[in-house]
C-alpha cells in the first residue's frame, strides 16, 4: 500500500498525529482530517459495497451529500452504523470498518449479486416476488430483509446520552461559507442577535477548500478570521458541528449539535444536542453539492467529484491520485486541474464535454474537448478509461464534474417547489418558502464567490432594517471569480454498459428509461419505482442527473420534468436524539405523594396511576403472591384499622359567595343546601349526560368548598369547572384552584379507626359519633397545633376518616399514625385492598364511569335533581340513557363458589348463543373477597335491578371462560350501612 | 394533649447542588398564598395593590417585590404571593389588606420553590425552556409559566444577591419536583 498522499499545505494540524484504524488495519492522520481524508492519505479509496449489486464503492464526495462512503464507527454497544466518513471527524483511536459486504470488503460474497443484475433491475420486487402469494411472507420477504440495509446496529442499549434544548435569535444564518460569514458579520455589527449554525467542525464552508484571495488574504484564512470576529461579538453564538435539519412553523428550525463525535473520550457529556431554534429571520447560506456525470462503470473507486478532489488538495493536504484526470461539463472542473497542479499532483487530461471553452489548462495537461467517457476498468480502483472517441487513458484518479446544484433542501419543508435555471443548470428556491427565509450566495443559484460575499450583506442589511438593528455600513471584501460556465451533459451514451445515476441505490440510466417505458414519468412516480434519490443521502447527488435522464428520454425541458421537494430531515438524526433526555423512567414526568419514601421503606409495589406511583400493596415476609398481601390488608382493615394514602385524589378549592351556587350546578345532585361542616357524594355529568366523574365535596364555609375528585379525572374536572367559571357562568363569584399537591391525605379506616384519632387531635375536638358523625368535615389541629382537615366518608364502608395536612407534614404523618395505631395492628393498605374493599360495598369508579354509561346506568337516577338545573340535565334525560330496560350497576356472584370471574365478560342468558346479538351486558369490575371468600364483581346487566337472584351466564371468549352467576346487590358488605354511621 | 409531633419534611429533602458557574437550592423557608381578584373586585384589588403593595397588580409576565413579599402573576386574576414568613402569617397578613377582594389560599406546601444562581444559570435552563430566559431577554422581574419536561414550572427572574450574577427562581407542583430537579442536574453546567 502506497502510505503518504499527503501533499503541503492544507488545514490538518501535523502537530497532531491520530492514529485510527479501518478494518483492522492501523492507519494515521492528523487533527482536521475526516475519515474519508485519512483514508485518502493512506491511498483507501474503496471503502465499501454498493446497496443492491454490492460493487465495489469509493470516496465521491467530500461532504454530507456522500453516498458511497458510509461506514461503522464504534464498536459493541457504541457502534454507530451509517457514518459518512467525508464528515466524520477524525479522533484519535477512532475505529471503523466498512459495511454491507459478506466475507472480507475486497472479497464479498453478495456481489454474485452483480451478476444478477440483469434481473434485479428497477422494479424487480413488484414482478418478481408476485407468486406463489404465500411465499411472500415465508421466505421472500425475510430473506428481502437479511440482505436490505447497509449498516446493522448492535441490537444493545445505545449507551450515549442526548438532549435537547431551545434557542432564540434574531437572525439564523444557516451555513458559514462566503455568503454565511457575511450576513452574520453584516447582522452582528448591526447588533442582531445572530447564530451561525455550521455542520462542519470548522467554519468557513467552502472557502476552506478553496485557494481564492480575499482582501488579499486566504480564503480559508479570511474565514478563520471572520469567525473571530464573530466569536468576540456578545450577540452572536457560533454554532460549529451543527446541522440544520429542517425549517419548522414560526420560524422555528431543527439542529442537530454534534457535541462528542469528534472525541475520543466522550466524558459525561450528551453525544449531540437536538436543538429547537427560535429565530425571527433566517438567512440560507447552504452552499451548492456538486455533482457527477453518468457514464459507462462510473462507480469505480477512485471516480470522485471534481470539487471534492480539489477540496481533499486544499484543506486537508490529500493527493486523491498521482495522475488524476478531470472530466468536466462546466468551469469549474477546469480548477481542480489549476489547484492540483498547483500542489504539484499530476493533472494528465482534462476532458470537457464541451467544444470549445475560455479556459487556459494548467502546465502539462491535456485537453481534450467534446470528449466523452465511454467506460472504465479497475478492479478496487479506476485504472483505465475507455473515451468515446475509443481512445484509452490511464489514471489512477478520475475528478468529474457535472455542475452544482443549489443546496435548496431547506426552503422545500414549507412545500416550496424549486423552479429550473438554465443558466446554472440547476434548481434555484421559488414558491412558498419558510416564512422570514431568505436565500443568498450558491443556494440561491449565485454561484460566484463576489455574488455570494455581496447576498450576504443585501440579505444582513435588509433584515437590520426590519428588526431595528444599527444602520452600520458593511462593505463587501474584495474578491476575484472564478469564471462561472456551464453546457449541461447529464450522461454519455454507454450502451450496455451501466451507468450509474444514483450510487446509493444502485440506480442507473437503464432503470430510468424502464421506469419510463413502464409509464412511471412523472418524478415522483420515478423516485418511488427506482428508489433514485432515497436512503440516506436523499438524491443529493443524483436527483438532478436523474430527473435529467429522464428529461431527456420523454423530449422534455427540465422546467416540464420538474424536481421532487425535500422533507426534513436534510441530513440523517439518530432517533436517539429525537427522543433526547426522554428514556426510560424519564420518559414522561412522575408524581410522588409526600409518603412515597415511607412506602418504599414498606416494600410496596406500586402502580402508575396517571403519572402518580401509588402504592399497589405492601408484601410481608413470607408473602409470595399478591393476594395474600392484598387479603391480609383487608381483613385487617375490616377487623381493626388500615391505613391507605388518598393524597393523589384531586382535590380543589373553589372559594367566593357564590362558590355554593357554582357547586349546585356542576353536581346532578343538590348542594344547595349542605350545612357548613358537612360532605355530600356528589355526581358530575358531562355536558352529553353521561357520567364524567364523581367524589366528595365538603362545606367548609358558605364560601368555601373542597371538591375531590378521582385520581385519573382531576386535570380534567379541574379544566371542566375553569370552563364553568370562565365561560359558562363567568357572572358568579367563584375562584378555583387546585391543592392536590398541596395536601397529603390518609383514609383511616376500620373500627378502630376513631380510637386511632383520638391519640392524635389536639385536645379539644370532639370525635364522637354524635360530635362528627358520618359525612362531617371539620378543621382541627393535630399532634400540637399542626392544621389539619378531618372528613368523615368511607370508601372502605367501614368507619373510616380521611385526615389531610399540609403535604410537609405526610410523611411525619404517617409514621406517627403507624405508631399510634400498632395497638390496633394498623395496617397499610394499596390500592388493590381498595378496590377489594370499594368492589364489596359497591361503589363505582373509573371501570364503571367509563364515560359510556348514564347516572340511571349506575343506579343513580336519584341523583338527577328534578329541582334544578345542571350540567348535563338536558342530555342525561335522553330516551336511550333512560330506559327501563337499559343496563344497570348489579353485583356479581359465581354461582360455584370456586370459579373466578374476569372482568371484561359479557353477560348471556343460560342457553343463549355467545353471539353480540345476546349480549345483556358486561363486567367492569372483579375481586376475590377475602370477606366472602369468594369472586365477586360488578357489571352492568340489562334490566339488572329487576332480575336480582337470576343466574346469567359470565362469558369470556378472550380467556375461554363461560360461567353461572347470580345477579345480586352490588352491596356485598354491610348494605344498610351500619358500619359507616357507628 | 397528644404527645405527637410532626416535623416538617422539604420536599426534595433540602436539594441543594453546585457546579462551575451555577448552583441550585431548594429553598424552604417561604411561605405561598395564591391570591384570586374576586369578581367585580379588579379595581379594588388596584386599589389595595397600590395602597398594600404600592404598585398595580403585575402583569402576566411580571412580578413586583414590595417589602418582604413577591408577588407574580400565576393565572387568570391571580397571583402568588411569596415571603420568608410561616404561611400562617402571609395569609393573615394578606387577609387584612385583601379580605374584601380576593380569595387566598394557602399554596407553600403545594410548590416547591428552587433557585438558580451563577453566570452560568442560563446554560441550564436553555436545555429546558422553550421560553426564552436569556438574561438580555428576560429581565429581572420577568416570570413565564411555562413547562420543563412536560413539568409545570413557573419561572421567575430574580434580582442577583450579593456576589451573584444571575439568579433565577423556579416553583414547581410539589408531587413532580423530583423530576424536575434531575431534569435540572442532568443539564449544564451539572452535568457536561
Amino acid at each position: 500500500m502506497i502510505s503518504d498522499f499527503r501533499i503541503k499545505g492544507g488545514l490538518i494540524d501535523r502537530k497532531k498525529p491520530l492514529d485510527f484504524s479501518f478494518n483492522g488495519a492501523m492507519l494515521e492522520g492528523y487533527a482536521g482530517d475526516t475519515l474519508a481524508s485519512a483514508l485518502l492519505a493512506n491511498g483507501i479509496h474503496m471503502v465499501g459495497r454498493s446497496f443492491k449489486y454490492h460493487r465495489p464503492r469509493g470516496i465521491l464526495s467530500a461532504g454530507v451529500e456522500e453516498p458511497n462512503a458510509l461506514v461503522t464507527i464504534g464498536t459493541g454497544a457504541d457502534q454507530d452504523p451509517n457514518i459518512r466518513a467525508t464528515v466524520a471527524e477524525l479522533y484519535d483511536k477512532m475505529v471503523a470498518s466498512s459495511q454491507n459486504h459478506v466475507g472480507s470488503l475486497g472479497f464479498d460474497l453478495m456481489a454474485v449479486n452483480d451478476l444478477l443484475s440483469p434481473v434485479l433491475a428497477a422494479g424487480f420486487y413488484y414482478k418478481t416476488f408476485m407468486w406463489p402469494a404465500a411465499f411472500w411472507e415465508k421466505l421472500y420477504e425475510p430473506v428481502i430483509r437479511r440482505a436490505a440495509g447497509l449498516g446493522a446496529l448492535s441490537g444493545a442499549d445505545d449507551p450515549s446520552r442526548y438532549d435537547k434544548g431551545y434557542r432564540h435569535c434574531d437572525l439564523l444564518v444557516i451555513g458559514s461559507g462566503a455568503a454565511g460569514l457575511m450576513a452574520a458579520l453584516a447582522a452582528g455589527r448591526a447588533g442582531l442577535e445572530v447564530i451561525l449554525a455550521e455542520q462542519d467542525f470548522i467554519m468557513g464552508g467552502r472557502l476552506n477548500a478553496e485557494t481564492d484571495l480575499i482582501d488579499g488574504q486566504p480564503a480559508a484564512k479570511w474565514a478563520a478570521n471572520a469567525a473571530a470576529e464573530l466569536a468576540a461579538m456578545e450577540n452572536v453564538r457560533l454554532m460549529p458541528r451543527t446541522t440544520v435539519y429542517g425549517a419548522y412553523d414560526h420560524g422555528v428550525y431543527g439542529a442537530l449539535e454534534r457535541i462528542t463525535d469528534h472525541r475520543a473520550d466522550p466524558g459525561d457529556a450528551p453525544r449531540q444536542v437536538l436543538w429547537r431554534i427560535f429565530s425571527k429571520r433566517a438567512v440560507l447560506a447552504a452552499g451548492s453539492i456538486e455533482r457527477p456525470i453518468a457514464f459507462g462503470q462510473n462507480d469505480r473507486p477512485g471516480i470522485m467529484l471534481a470539487g471534492a478532489v480539489r477540496e481533499y488538495a486544499n484543506r486537508y493536504a490529500v493527493a486523491a491520485g498521482q495522475n488524476i484526470t478531470v472530466f468536466t461539463n462546466n468551469n469549474d472542473g477546469w480548477r481542480t486541474a489549476h489547484d492540483l497542479t498547483a500542489a504539484g499532483v499530476q493533472v494528465g487530461t482534462i476532458i470537457d464535454t464541451r467544444d470549445a471553452t475560455d479556459m487556459t489548462p494548467p502546465q502539462g495537461a491535456r485537453v481534450i474537448n467534446n470528449g466523452g467517457i465511454l467506460k472504465t476498468k479497475g478492479r478496487g480502483r479506476v485504472r483505465q478509461l475507455t473515451l468515446t472517441s475509443g481512445e484509452t487513458i490511464d489514471t489512477d484518479c478520475l475528478a468529474v464534474s457535472g455542475g452544482w446544484s443549489p443546496t435548496v433542501h431547506l426552503t422545500c419543508h414549507h412545500r416550496g417547489r424549486p423552479v429550473w435555471n438554465s443558466d446554472i443548470a440547476g434548481f434555484v428556491p421559488a414558491g412558498e418558502l419558510p416564512p422570514g427565509m431568505i436565500v443568498v450566495g450558491a443556494a440561491n443559484g449565485r454561484m460566484q464567490l463576489t455574488e455570494a460575499l455581496a447576498d450576504g450583506i443585501a440579505a444582513a442589511t435588509a433584515i437590520a432594517g426590519d428588526l431595528g438593528g444599527r444602520k452600520v455600513t458593511t462593505k463587501a471584501p474584495a474578491a476575484e471569480d472564478w469564471p462561472f460556465a456551464i453546457s449541461p451533459c447529464w450522461h454519455v451514451p454507454s450502451g450496455k454498459v451501466r451507468a450509474w445515476l444514483d450510487f446509493q441505490n444502485d440506480v442507473t440510466t437503464k432503470d430510468v428509461k424502464q421506469a419510463h417505458l413502464e409509464g412511471f414519468r412523472s418524478v415522483e412516480h420515478l423516485k418511488r419505482y427506482t428508489t433514485l434519490g432515497m436512503a440516506t443521502d436523499q438524491g443529493k447527488t443524483a436527483n438532478i442527473p436523474g430527473l435529467a435522464v429522464m428529461a431527456e428520454i420523454s423530449g422534455k425541458s427540465m422546467d416540464d420534468v420538474g424536481t421532487t421537494i425535500f422533507r426534513p430531515p436534510y441530513t440523517p438524526v439518530p432517533i436517539g436524539a429525537f427522543a433526547g433526555r426522554g428514556r426510560g423512567q424519564h420518559f414522561m414526568p412522575t408524581r410522588k405523594t409526600p409518603t412515597h419514601g415511607w412506602a418504599e421503606e414498606q416494600n410496596a409495589v406500586f402502580v402508575e396511576a396517571g403519572l402518580w406511583k401509588r402504592a399497589q400493596w405492601y408484601p410481608q415476609a413470607g408473602e409470595t403472591h399478591w393476594r395474600q398481601s392484598v387479603d391480609r390488608e383487608v381483613i385487617a382493615t375490616r377487623s381493626s384499622l388500615g391505613i391507605c394514602d388518598v393524597s393523589t385524589l384531586g382535590k380543589i378549592d373553589i372559594k367566593g359567595k357564590d362558590a355554593r351556587e357554582f357547586v349546585n350546578r356542576v353536581y346532578s345532585n343538590g348542594f344547595a343546601k349542605l350545612p357548613v361542616g358537612k360532605v355530600r357524594y356528589g355526581l358530575m355529568l358531562r355536558d352529553d349526560g353521561f357520567v364524567m366523574d364523581d367524589g366528595t365535596t365538603a362545606c367548609m364555609a358558605d364560601d368555601h368548598f373542597i371538591m375531590t375528585t378521582t385520581t385519573a379525572n382531576a386535570g380534567p374536572v379541574y379544566r371542566h369547572l375553569e370552563f364553568c367559571r370562565q365561560g359558562l357562568w363567568p357572572e358568579l363569584d367563584v375562584a378555583l384552584i387546585s391543592t392536590t399537591d398541596q395536601v397529603a391525605q390518609f383514609a383511616l379506616a376500620g373500627p378502630n379507626s376513631r380510637r386511632l384519632l383520638e391519640k392524635i387531635v389536639d385536645a379539644g375536638f370532639d370525635l364522637s359519633n354524635a360530635a362528627f358523625p358520618f359525612m362531617a368535615a371539620a378543621e382541627l389541629t393535630i399532634c400540637g397545633g399542626v392544621a389539619a382537615r378531618l372528613f368523615r366518608i368511607s370508601f372502605s364502608g367501614e368507619l373510616a376518616y380521611e385526615l389531610a395536612v399540609p403535604a410537609r407534614y405526610g410523611d411525619a404523618l404517617v409514621r406517627v399514625l403507624m405508631d399510634a395505631g400498632e395497638e390496633f395492628n394498623i395496617t397499610p393498605y394499596g390500592t388493590e385492598a381498595l378496590n377489594v374493599m370499594r368492589i364489596e360495598k359497591g361503589h363505582p369508579t373509573a371501570n364503571e364511569l367509563n364515560g359510556q354509561t348514564s347516572a340511571h346506568h349506575l343506579g343513580m337516577a336519584k341523583l338527577l335533581s328534578p329541582s334544578k338545573d345542571f350540567i348535563g340535565r338536558i342530555m342525561a334525560s335522553r330516551d336511550e340513557l333512560i330506559r327501563p330496560d337499559g343496563i344497570r350497576l348489579v353485583g356479581l356472584k359465581p354461582v360455584n363458589p370456586a370459579d373466578m370471574l374476569t372482568a371484561g365478560a359479557h353477560f348471556l342468558d343460560r342457553g343463549a348463543p355467545s353471539r353480540a346479538a345476546y349480549d345483556l351486558g358486561w363486567m367492569s369490575s372483579v375481586a376475590y373477597s377475602p370477606l366472602l371468600a369468594s369472586s365477586i364483581g360488578l357489571g352492568f346487566v340489562r334490566e339488572g335491578h329487576d332480575r336480582m337472584g337470576e343466574i346469567i351466564r359470565a362469558v369470556d371468549l378472550v380467556r375461554g371462560k363461560d360461567i353461572e352467576v347470580e345477579i345480586t346487590s352490588a352491596h356485598f358488605v354491610d348494605p344498610e350501612g351500619r358500619r359507616l354511621h357507628d | 394533649m397528644t404527645e405527637y409531633r410532626l416535623n416538617a419534611a422539604a420536599a426534595l429533602g433540602h436539594a441543594e447542588a453546585e457546579a462551575s458557574g451555577a448552583r441550585l437550592v431548594e429553598d424552604t423557608d417561604m411561605a405561598l398564598i395564591a391570591m384570586t381578584t374576586r369578581n367585580g373586585k379588579a379595581r379594588a384589588m388596584a386599589t389595595a395593590f397600590n395602597k398594600h403593595f404600592g404598585c398595580p397588580p403585575p402583569a402576566a409576565t411580571d412580578a413586583v417585590t414590595a417589602g418582604s413579599m413577591t408577588i407574580m402573576a400565576s393565572a387568570l386574576d391571580q397571583v402568588f404571593v411569596t415571603a420568608a414568613m410561616p404561611p400562617q402569617k402571609l395569609e393573615q397578613t394578606l387577609a387584612a389588606a385583601f379580605g374584601s377582594c380576593a380569595t387566598l389560599t394557602d399554596q407553600s406546601d403545594g410548590w416547591v420553590r428552587l433557585v438558580l444562581t451563577g453566570a452560568r444559570a442560563h446554560d441550564t435552563l436553555e436545555r429546558l425552556s422553550m421560553v426564552n430566559l436569556h438574561p438580555a431577554h428576560f429581565a429581572p422581574g420577568s416570570v413565564a409559566r411555562t413547562v420543563f419536561e412536560h413539568i409545570n414550572v413557573i419561572v421567575m427572574r430574580d434580582k442577583p444577591k450579593r456576589g451573584e450574577t444571575l439568579r433565577y427562581i423556579m416553583l414547581t407542583p410539589r408531587s413532580s419536583a423530583e423530576d424536575l430537579l434531575h431534569a435540572l442536574l442532568e443539564s449544564p453546567p451539572f452535568r457536561e
